[in-house]
């Protein structure tokens, strides 16, 4: 009896050991290096981290030269040398699901899209945030929303007037943060919606957004200036005009002292909306990569014999030519990256006076403002000033000119060739099916129904 | 020590003894029938009733049975056949009975370690193997699993490679997952241990979590394969189960065991690269190549003929000028070149040496077992040295007449000094970058350093990696038998491994000194209560229930930093370091699980078992937080049946079926959480980005799988085996399921995929002569096993996953690690040029193009193999197919044992059919000068004349034929003597006249012989690679990887 009751506790209390040790949350463990969505965006502290996260994936395209670089490639200011299978593809005009930099442009893009939409939607819920600090993220989130989606449209949709009811399509529009696999293959909206779409955001990052400059951060003179590139990239010069007016009558920017500075020096007055380069987070190697000539011999993109002759046309005294091109040996090849690190401009006051110039010629303001934009511009170049040249055609041609060699190798000249309805971009016409990216093999295989670029 | 049985027996039945004041007693003798020794601690039973007992040391029983009558004795000893008799007794009187018991062949009264319990090989419903001690030990091996190879069916064990430290992969009826771990559970005396590679990456060699263990502690492995054995372990079953049991104390004196012993190590074959002077030829050979090439091309040599160029240059003083100009690699000239041999500098003759001590004896109530091992291995390769120390000590106390009590303790340590192999340098580069007109030295007498790449003797002599482990393993129970048929026993273990990595690259090796200490800290306990209930002990119905709940947690925490900037040369470490970096990292997982099993045993031939386990694990999908794993078995011992007793020829045959599920959890710590990640850095702020897309209702991959079997023996047992059939299903893979990258996603993942293992085993063990003087016995066994991919959910494309680098692939519709690549259609005569198959494009049944293999598998015609232009056809990527395949058809072992008076002999073979290498070097090392790496001798088949049939190229410096063909698939069939064991016993008199119990000396060989067609270093391969999808796809892939050892030890063992 002793022993049947010995037996009987010393069981009880074994058993009840090990319960307790099993119950005691086997199944509760912590993933240290990572965080629940919930808990990622739970305070001010986490939501400010999440926005730098935002900021970065922009930096990994926008801040390397993507989708820039690339585009060069097709407009055909430079010449590609190199044997990357993914610019070769680009260079002979035969872009493939795989092609590497618009394909990571794309994914890049919408990871930052969808971490946007993440910090959206949580913003309400944040409680030591002030409604101030909650305007700002929220426009900050919209007006990097609106850059990315126009940046993709310009690369995956044709110029807006390719149709007439610009009914052809565009990109995909995010507007929701993706938190399960339900419903995300969905289509391509049309050009006429992608337009809306980040027409709509970057004004609300215009109204919500304050005019204080922080190098490398969005403010309202960003989303302004980006207005007018949209208005004018879609060739809608009144409002393009307007906000390009904003922004030349507002007084805060004008151009740097030399053309080299706004690629070397930060904190100047040029540039509008730069991506901050630490080392830390240098980005930078790519697009230098692609300009910078090494011990290893010629960069692999090196000045087209079109744009060695557009730049040898211009007055010898022009300081671009030292200042943004070099020579060595047989070839040419641009040094605006030719730098250990610096930040790189999305967009500085001289393309807004480009727009400025080309949008009033286009909405009949006076030839004499069209020509002081110009000026300024040749000016800082140490170029003649041009008070001669009269007539909406010969303006346009300087307005062109000028841009091509100020505004060389930062991949503005293809989408101004496309805007301006180019019939010979590399021997292709504006509209040609060639000049469309693919949708990216990483898209179609998981939207598999998503209507393809020819 | 031990008190007499009889006198035991004596005792318990006195009660009967008194009513009858003479006693009536049965005694006798058990003898062995061969030898006719006395049998000592066999079970005498006298049927229908509780009386009975053991034998003593002079085999003799003797039992009161109270009255006078008939009495049926049942004589029962491990490893002898079960006898019985009828003896009749008159009261007061003593009936004597003499058993000569008949060896058991089979031994089916064997104990057989199952999931949770043991059991007897006779009751056994499902698919085992068992590994015994002495097949193990005094071997000397890279690792303790490759011990495995060849000595079970289903069971496919390839040692990566011979490097000192390295693993082996093991896989039971064939690969499993696709993206998880294919390994089996290791479980060491109920725990289930630490496994894996938690070495840092980098070198080309994964560590082995496993190398701690010591075969010498090992009494026996159980591998249970199918659903019947694997599903008591729910979610971790589904790539089969190792058992390990250790030694234990047993009843006795106190028993020393020593042993020593000593061995040489090299490389099992040497690879055959061409040496100085025929590389520079080569390289000229090239050079001339180029120049006539570009010379055919110009318009005014139009229409003349190679052989024609040929000439006109070869009688030019220009052009051979021009020619012999031309600098090799790193600016080397004829005159400058060095004459190194890099093999002979970067290879070495090894050395091991192995020391143990075993104390171990027992009582009736205290059992102890101690063991310490020194096992130390000089690797064969420069730097590459590993050292163990093994200590153990185990303690059973019968605290009671109703409680056991017992603990084991394990304190290990291991020092292995890792080298770059393969692909990382060091002995990979010593056959590849590394020219043989580069020097070792330069003129100075320092390391000669070339201005790109790296001195690979610098690299091995000089570049520290120092991993020290400590393993400490213990565990504990406390067994309460609550009556004679029902006990419960609790248990507790704790594996607890600390790996410190210390390394340094010196100044003589790179330009920026770099320390880096790592600390890895792997904690991982389980605790147990398992209760075990005879319910019913009838003649003719046995009916066990085992159940319990077990719950595991297992934690790893790395911390590191990295150091640079030394003040001088001789600080080594990062502490002395100006710039330090320090990253961490956590993990870890818990389990817990409720299961039972239950077992019924009809009239001694009809099995039926049942097992069920629940697991919860924080793996799982919140959705999905338990899985349930169901089997269920049955087994008929048709030789039990009238129909079959006494039949000379089948002597005995059993029928087993079993179907079950079990699952492999071995999916990643935290894989179903939608997370957020860090490292997102922008503006020097820290950035966090979404990392995961969630998926809830993840899950363990589920494996189905059915077995069915026959065992048998013939002719007395003297020749027996096993046939099996299964068909293991495995499904809800985990894959890397594409969802449109505009979700911010690439991939989520889901349990989609399914691939189907069906094999055939088949192992027959023959006594082939057994006297008093002679024995041989021959094992053999051979398993086919038929892999292939039946879905990979909305993976559709058709290169399907890619499995690593090589171009291995899991693809719809073809084996596992298939690979997916151009093939080659040889050498165009004409050019010399490579050629290749373009696959026609033909529409599938849904309109959309389907490749076929390659022109239907017909060869090209030359036409063919060139376009319109009649330039020969080149290289392209979508031109690729599925061909070749890196898991074999065939593989299994043959052992032949043999004893002669006191000498023994033992062979074993082991052996893969049907499975391709990939080496994926061979692209560089075959005829591809441009790449300036040595080359194969291979290379000297290359063209040279317009109109020569070869395979190999013509070699330019130009052009980029560093590109994946099958050209460089092969053949990996093999066949390897693996072991070769001479060893000689010393009589007993003698061995006693010196005060040995037993004294053996032996001489082992480890890979003596190969036969194989493959052309590179050694066919048993396996591509080190970081991630469980590279490791399941990359056995029968190499990239430099070292050669295995080969080995011979000389030892002896002494007991007393």
């Amino acid at each position: 009896m002793n022993t049947f009751l010995n037996k009987g506790l010393l069981t009880i209390a074994l058993a009840s050991l090990l319960l307790m040790s099993a119950c005691s949350d086997v199944l509760d463990v912590r993933n240290e290096g990572q965080l629940s969505t919930e808990a990622a965006l739970s305070d001010a502290r986490s939501v400010n981290v999440a926005m730098s996260g935002i900021y970065a994936t922009l930096q990994g395209t926008l801040g390397s030269g993507i989708p820039a670089s690339p585009t060069e490639a097709l407009a055909g200011d430079i010449v590609y040398a190199g044997s990357d299978y993914g610019y070769l593809e680009i260079w002979t005009q035969n872009m493939s699901l795989f092609t590497p930099s618009f394909s990571g442009f794309w994914d890049n893009s919408y990871r930052g899209i969808n971490a946007i939409n993440n910090v959206i939607v949580s913003l309400p819920d944040i409680k030591d945030l002030t409604e101030v600090q909650k305007s700002q993220i929220e426009g900050e989130c919209k007006f990097l929303r609106g850059v990315m989606t126009f940046e993709m449209l310009r690369i995956w949709g044709h110029q807006y007037g390719f149709k007439a009811d610009n009914s052809h399509p565009g990109v995909i529009v995010r507007t929701a943060p993706t938190r399960g696999t339900a419903g995300l293959a969905i289509g391509r909206s049309s050009v006429e919606d992608c337009y809306a779409q980040v027409i709509s955001d970057l004004k609300s990052a215009e109204s919500l957004l304050p005019d204080t400059k922080r190098d490398g951060y969005a403010n309202k003179s960003a989303a302004i200036a980006y207005l007018a590139r949209v208005y004018f990239q879609k060739n809608d010069f009144t409002n393009a005009y307007a906000y390009a007016d904003q922004l030349v009558k507002g007084g805060k920017f004008s151009l740097a002292a030399t053309p080299r500075d706004v690629f070397y020096k930060g904190g100047n007055t040029e540039s509008i909306f730069q991506m901050a380069l630490t080392t830390q987070t240098n980005s930078f190697g790519a697009i230098r990569g692609m300009y910078q000539k090494t011990a290893f011999g010629e960069p692999p993109f090196t000045v087209s014999p079109d744009f060695a002759a557009a730049l040898d046309a211009s007055p010898s005294t022009d300081l671009r030519k030292q200042q943004y091109i070099k020579q060595s040996g047989s070839f040419r090849y641009c040094t605006k990256y030719d730098t250990l690190i610096a930040n790189v401009n999305v967009i500085r006051y001289a393309e807004i006076l480009f727009i400025h110039a080309e949008a009033g010629l286009e909405i009949g303001k006076p030839e004499s403002e069209v020509l002081a934009d110009v000026n300024l511009i040749r000016k800082r170049a140490n170029v003649p000033e041009d008070n001669s040249t009269t007539g909406k055609a010969a303006l346009l041609d300087l307005i062109g000119k000028e841009r091509r060699l100020e505004m060389c190798f930062e991949g503005d000249r293809f989408h101004y060739l496309k805007r301006t309805k180019s019939s010979n971009i590399r021997g292709l016409s504006w509209n040609d099916n060639k000049l469309l990216a693919k949708i990216p093999s990483s898209e179609v295989s998981g939207n598999p129904g998503i209507e393809l670029n020819p | 020590m031990r008190i007499p049985y009889a006198l035991l027996l004596a005792f318990m039945f006195s009660c009967s003894g008194i009513i009858a004041m003479a006693q009536t007693m049965i005694s006798g003798k058990i003898t062995d029938r061969k030898s006719n020794e006395p049998l000592k601690g066999a079970t005498v039973r006298v049927d229908g009733t509780t009386m009975g007992g053991l034998t003593a040391k002079d085999g003799s029983f003797s039992i009161k049975v109270g009255k006078g009558g008939t009495y049926k004795l049942s004589v029962n000893f491990v490893g002898y056949k079960k006898q019985s008799r009828t003896i009749s007794v008159k009261d007061g009187e003593t009936a004597s009975a003499v058993f000569n018991l008949e060896a058991d062949l089979l031994k089916l009264n064997e104990t057989v370690v199952v999931g949770y319990g043991t059991t007897q090989k006779r009751d056994v419903t499902g698919s085992y193997a068992t590994v015994k001690s002495e097949e193990i030990v005094n071997r000397p091996a890279p690792s303790f699993e490759s011990l495995l190879q060849g000595r079970s069916p289903g069971v496919q064990v390839l040692q990566s490679n011979g490097m000192a430290g390295t693993a082996a992969t093991v896989r039971v009826r064939g690969v499993g997952s696709i993206s998880a771990n294919t390994q089996p559970l290791y479980v060491v005396d109920g725990v289930p241990i630490t496994t894996g590679d938690f070495g840092s990456g980098s070198i080309a060699t994964n560590s082995n979590a496993l190398s701690f263990l010591n075969p010498n502690d090992i009494e026996s492995i159980d591998i249970l394969k199918d659903a019947a054995a694997t599903a008591i372990y729910g979610s971790r079953g589904a790539n089969g189960v190792v058992l390990i049991t250790t030694k234990r104390g047993k009843l006795g004196a106190a028993r020393i065991s020593m042993g020593v012993s000593q061995g040489i190590k090299t490389e099992a074959n040497r690879l055959d690269i061409v040496d100085r002077d025929t590389w520079i030829n080569l390289f000229y050979e090239a050079r001339r190549n180029d120049v006539v090439d570009s010379l055919q091309k110009l318009p005014v040599n139009k229409g003349k003929s190679w052989t024609n160029v040929q000439g006109m240059i070869d009688t030019s003083t220009t052009w051979q000028n021009i020619i012999n100009n031309t600098r090799m690699p790193q600016g080397f000239t004829r005159e400058t070149a060095a004459n190194t041999n890099w093999l002979n500098q970067t290879l070495r003759t090894g050395n091991t040496q192995e020391a143990y001590l075993t104390i171990s004896g027992g009582s009736e109530t205290t059992k102890y077992y101690f063991n310490t091992t020194y096992f130390n291995e000089k690797g064969f390769i420069v730097g590459n040295d590993y050292q163990r120390i093994n200590t153990r000590i185990t303690l059973d106390q019968k605290a009671n007449d109703w409680l056991d009590i017992g603990v084991s303790f394990n304190a290990n340590r291991e020092e292995n000094n890792r080298v770059n192999s393969a692909w990382a340098g060091g002995f990979g580069n010593a056959f590849s970058a590394s020219l043989p007109i580069f020097p070792v030295y330069d003129s100075t007498g320092a390391y000669w350093r070339p201005q790109t790449g790296l001195n690979p003797v610098a690299d091995l002599e000089n570049r520290r990696f120092l991993a020290t482990t400590w393993r400490l393993f213990g565990n504990g129970y406390a067994q309460v038998n609550l009556a004679d048929n029902l006990n419960i026993r609790f248990s507790g273990g704790v594996d607890f491994m600390s790996l410190r990595e210390d390394r340094f690259a010196p100044i003589v090796i790179t330009a920026d000194p770099t320390a880096e200490e790592r600390r890895v800290q792997v904690v991982n306990w389980t605790t147990n209560a398992i209760l075990s209930w005879k319910a019913l002990d009838l003649e003719d119905h046995q009916l066990t229930v085992v159940g319990g709940m077990e719950s595991q947690r297992s934690e790893q925490r790395d911390l590191g930093t990295t150091g640079n900037t030394f003040p001088n040369n001789y600080f080594t470490t990062p502490q002395s370091a100006s710039v330090r970096n320090g990253y961490a990292f956590g993990t870890e997982f818990g389990l817990i699980s409720y299961l039972a099993r239950t077992s019924y045993t009809l009239m001694d031939r009809y099995l039926f078992s049942l097992s069920i386990r629940t697991d919860g694990s924080s793996r799982f999908g919140e959705n999905n937080r338990y899985g349930f794993f169901p089997a269920g078995s049955f087994a008929w011992i048709m030789s039990n049946e009238d129909f079959l007793k006494g039949n000379d020829v089948l002597t005995f045959a059993k029928i087993r079926a079993s179907y079950g599920i079990s699952g492999n959890a071995a999916i990643g710590d935290f894989t179903w959480q939608g997370v957020y990640s860090t490292g997102s850095n922008y503006n020097g702020n820290p950035g966090t980005m979404p990392g995961q897309l969630p998926n809830s209702d993840l899950t363990w991959e589920t494996s189905r799988q059915l077995d069915l079997g026959i065992d048998f023996g013939l002719f007395n047992d003297r020749i027996s085996g096993s046939i099996g059939y299964y068909d293991r299903m495995s499904y809800g893979m985990l894959l890397n399921e594409r969802v449109p990258s505009s979700s911010g996603f690439s991939s989520v993942i889901n349990n989609v995929g399914e691939m189907s293992n069906t094999g055939i085993e088949f192992n027959i063990r023959s006594v082939n002569i057994s006297t008093p003087e002679f024995e041989w016995t021959t094992d053999f066994n051979i398993t086919y096993n038929v892999n292939k991919i039946i879905s990979l959910g909305t993976i559709t494309n058709p290169d399907g996953v890619d499995l690593g680098f090589g171009e291995t692939r899991a693809i719809v519709g073809y084996p596992f690690a298939s690979f997916f690549i151009v093939r080659s259609a040889g050498v165009d005569p004409e050019t010399g040029l490579p050629v290749y198959y373009r696959p026609t494009t033909v529409a599938g049944a849904d309109g959309k193009p389907i490749q076929n293999n390659g022109l239907n598998g017909r060869p090209l015609t030359l036409e063919e193999a060139r376009d319109s232009l009649g330039v020969p056809l080149a290289w392209n990527a979508t031109w690729r197919v599925p061909t070749g395949k890196n898991y074999p058809d065939f593989f299994g072992g043959i052992t032949n044992t043999f004893r002669y008076e006191n000498f023994d002999f033992t062979t074993q073979f082991v052996y893969q059919i049907g499975n391709t290498i990939y080496d994926d070097a061979g692209k560089r090392l075959v005829g591809n000068m441009g790449f300036s790496w040595n080359q194969m001798t291979k290379t000297l088949d290359r063209w040279t004349e317009p109109g020569q049939e070869t395979d190999v190229p013509r070699l330019t410096l130009k052009g980029n034929r560093d590109i994946n063909t099958d050209r460089f698939i092969y053949n990996g069939d093999f066949l390897r003597l693996r072991q070769l064991t001479i060893g000689y016993t010393l009589p007993k008199s003698m061995s006693e006249g010196m005060g040995f119990s037993t004294f053996r000396i032996y001489l082992t060989g480890i890979n003596l012989l190969t036969f194989t067609s493959f052309p590179g270093w050694d066919p048993e391969v396996v591509r080190d690679h970081n991630g469980d999808q590279q490791r399941n796809g990359n056995q029968g892939v190499t990239y430099l990887t070292p050669p295995q050892a080969q080995t011979f030890n000389v030892g002896i063992n002494v007991d007393f």
